[in-house]
């Protein structure tokens, strides 16, 4: 594969990862405001039905569904002072909840996009070293020294291939005058 | 084409299809919490008409023309037919969010009616 298709390719994903996390967190925060308000009509006394909110505001903010049915549960006409504190426990509850798990998807988004630059660093980083000794051996005067091509990216396999057919050449070359050489002095 | 390619293609594929659903649902709730924030101005200017001028305003009209209101909610009328004036609302908007906000709210041929009365604004 193409380093540069690999380098889009890595931030096209990115790109998608993070439009999705917004997505989410957005989603999530139009749920918050309207169970807060839930919450302040249980407090004054107003009954309200809990909505259904998302399957993913099930799964990040409230798992299980638990918060949401303690708080149907406290959709009564009077509140006691304890089922008011209830409720705030699980609104804060809930509250912290999303906050983590937006926290959690945004680092993960960005401990994936870290691990695979490392990746494409060593990599690079392997065949540039790859290449650097090469082209030393052939400084020693070790001619027809050839790279080995492993799973290097394409621009690099051209640049070894293009080596090892110029470090043959010179060597032939090198043959070719040795010949001569001792031609001429026989 | 590289096999790379089409692991991207396919990852991106599963998450459109996860993402569509999320964003149609922001959207859907964006909406209507625009819309109860409208109905609440509305209430305001139809209270704040009620103290200053001692009567309910005739028609959606009268709120404008007095400056209590700088433009009425598009989609939305005033009904003092009954006495107390109902606020009624022609959007196709979640119905459930808008009881949360409005729980003497009814619903009647895709017609929200808010009475002022109990509005729980």
């Amino acid at each position: 594969m193409k380093y540069s298709v690999f380098f889009k390719l890595n931030i096209l994903m990115l790109l998608v990862y993070f439009s999705v996390v917004i997505a989410f967190t957005l989603a999530f925060q139009a749920d918050l405001i309207i169970l807060s308000e839930v919450v302040n009509n249980l407090q004054r006394g107003v009954k309200t039905e809990v909505p259904k909110f998302g399957l993913l505001f099930n799964w990040f903010c409230d798992p299980g569904g638990k918060m949401l049915r303690e708080i149907e549960e406290i959709s009564v006409e009077k509140l006691t002072p304890d089922e008011i504190l209830k409720l705030q426990k699980i609104l804060g509850k809930i509250n912290r909840n999303y906050i983590i798990s937006s926290f959690g998807m945004y680092t993960l988004g960005v401990l994936i996009f870290f691990i695979v630059f490392l990746i494409i660093y060593r990599k690079t980083k392997k065949s540039i070293d790859k290449i650097r000794l090469a082209f030393e051996k052939l400084m020693n005067h070790e001619y027809g020294y050839t790279v080995t091509i492993e799973k290097d990216f394409e621009e690099f396999k051209e640049m070894m291939e293009a080596f090892n057919k110029a470090s043959k050449a010179i060597e032939n070359l090198n043959d070719m005058l040795l010949e001569c050489l001792k031609e001429k002095n026989s | 084409m590289n096999l790379e390619i089409l692991v991207v293609l396919v990852i991106i594929m599963g998450l459109s299809a996860v993402i569509v659903p999320q964003i149609s649902n922001y959207l859907r709730k964006t909406k209507a919490l625009t819309t109860v924030s409208e109905i609440r101005a509305l209430i305001l200017a139809i209270e704040n008409f009620r103290i200053f001028e001692g009567e309910n305003p005739k028609d959606t009209m009268e709120l404008v023309e007095r400056g209590y209101i700088s433009k009425i909610p598009k989609d939305m009328k005033i009904d003092v037919s009954d006495g107390d004036p109902v606020i009624l609302v022609f959007k196709d908007v979640d119905p459930n969010v808008i009881k949360v906000y409005f729980p003497s709210c009814t619903v009647e041929n895709g017609i929200f009616k808010i009475p002022l009365k109990g509005s729980g604004s």
